[in-house]
């Protein structure tokens, strides 16, 4: 019979480092969601962290009420959230003017994002300090699905890249991992939106000759079929070319403030290219 | 705990500068009261917690808390790590190898990771501040745990 006391203790060491190993191993450079087990270990440690963010929000809420600015903060919160939906409406009515400007032979057009939205809280945060994402509250049993984009009032916020039953993570756009498929509103140059920082992303692959300059929305093309036309996705803030290279440097502030995510609406919009069978695994 | 609502925490003080990893503590104090294999296994299973809820490679945290567990261990053969130097000393170390660690890996893996003294700086600073948490640490959970068997001992 096994005697694990005869086992030398470094043995084990080595084994979890084989283990850690071959996680890594496996997984560099697949994308990779939630297995059986993970599902079962966020199911089981979420509620808490939903705890933890909900006593964080009170306490704040409590410390803030207690200067006696209830009605100023309720009015501050309220007016921020109009102001929010009237900068995407205002958004999508340039990005509809632009199409209609470049659709004028064609005697109708309509209004695209014929999905439905579902809202979720964000819970928890990445924990390691160096990638991007979040937890939302809501899962595969509230119908949302692997890739489906998430937005909130002032623009895009990422996808869904890992689901268990009541929870998801979502990649946000910040994210080195990300990369969106965008167009420069004004001049139509396409691009691919990546992270760079927390605050901010990089339009790649914007060739030399591309009409982009500062203060231009960037916008999502629809192209990578995951995120719906016409959302806005950021402003440039810094174009550089540099003599030895391709494209240009473009630098953009994403619309969303990241640090302050807490609603975000799922669009339960399908990505007919996701591979079903990684789901399945 | 600490890995479930250490992201929220900091993006509420608005701060991702100073990473504080109570984990490294914590395995450092593992390794005092439990031993080698309890601190070996908390690091192995909270490496895999951080992976679950982070957005990298699976199995990256796991790596480098086992490489903070060993960094530590060889160390208590050098520092005592009941002592206050000890943990200070240890604690900073294995934090500041495990961001170093961190940095170098996430190059590897094609991660645009820009080299900068900045950057060495906020490794060495918030390894420093996690190394002289520490001993305040290792007070605390002493001062629960006695606590706690003092009622037991009562209830006794």
């Amino acid at each position: 019979m096994l005697n694990l006391r005869r086992i030398k203790t470094y043995w084990i060491y080595i084994a979890f480092l084989f283990i850690a190993f071959a996680l890594i191993s496996a997984n560099v450079g697949k994308r990779r969601t939630w297995g059986p087990a993970e599902q079962l270990i966020v199911e089981g440690t979420a509620p808490l962290q939903n705890f933890v963010s909900k006593t964080i929000n009170a306490v704040e809420g409590i410390w803030l009420k207690y200067f006696a600015l209830i009605n100023v903060r309720e009015e501050n919160k309220a007016l921020k959230k109009e102001i929010d939906l009237l900068r995407m409406q205002s958004a999508r009515y340039r990005e509809m003017a632009a199409a209609s400007k470049r659709l004028q032979d064609f005697p109708r057009f309509k209004e695209t994002i014929p999905w439905p939205v579902m809202e979720a809280q964000v819970i928890g945060r990445d924990p390691s300090g160096w990638f991007e994402s979040v937890i939302i509250d809501k899962g595969k049993s509230s119908g949302l699905k692997m890739n489906m984009p998430v937005v909130d009032a002032r623009g895009v916020v990422g996808r869904l890249v890992s689901m268990s039953s009541n929870y998801s993570k979502v990649l946000l756009i910040i994210d080195q991992n990300s990369a969106v498929d965008c167009l420069v509103q004004r001049s139509r140059e396409k691009g691919i939106v990546k992270g760079l920082s927390a605050g901010l992303c990089k339009l790649d692959y914007v060739v030399r000759a591309g009409d982009v300059t500062m203060g231009d929305m960037v916008v999502t093309s629809g192209m990578d079929r995951v995120f719906p036309k016409g959302l806005p996705v950021g402003e440039v803030v810094e174009v550089q070319d540099m003599p030895w290279e391709f494209f240009r440097n473009v630098k953009v502030k994403p619309m969303v403030d990241f640090s302050k995510l807490e609603d975000v609406l799922v669009i339960m919009k399908e990505d007919p290219l996701f591979d079903r069978t990684e789901e399945k695994e | 705990m600490q890995v479930l609502f250490k992201g929220s925490f900091m993006a509420g003080m608005g701060s991702y500068f100073l990473d504080i990893d109570l984990v490294t503590v914590m395995i450092g104090y593992l390794l005092v009261h439990s031993g080698r294999p309890g601190a070996c296994v908390y690091a192995f299973f909270l490496g895999m917690l951080v992976d679950l809820f982070a957005a990298g490679v699976p199995g990256l945290f796991t790596l480098l808390y086992m490489l903070v567990f060993l960094t530590i261990e060889s160390g208590s053969r050098f520092f005592d790590l009941q002592t206050i130097k000890g943990p200070m000393i240890l604690v900073f170390v294995g934090a500041f190898i495990r961001q170093l660690c961190l940095v170098g890996l996430l190059d590897i893996f094609a991660y645009q990771v820009h080299f900068s003294s900045s950057l060495f700086l906020g490794c060495a600073v918030s390894a420093a501040v996690t190394g002289l948490i520490a001993p305040f640490v290792f007070a605390l959970f002493d001062w629960i745990k006695t606590a706690w068997l003092g009622q037991e001992r009562e209830s006794a």
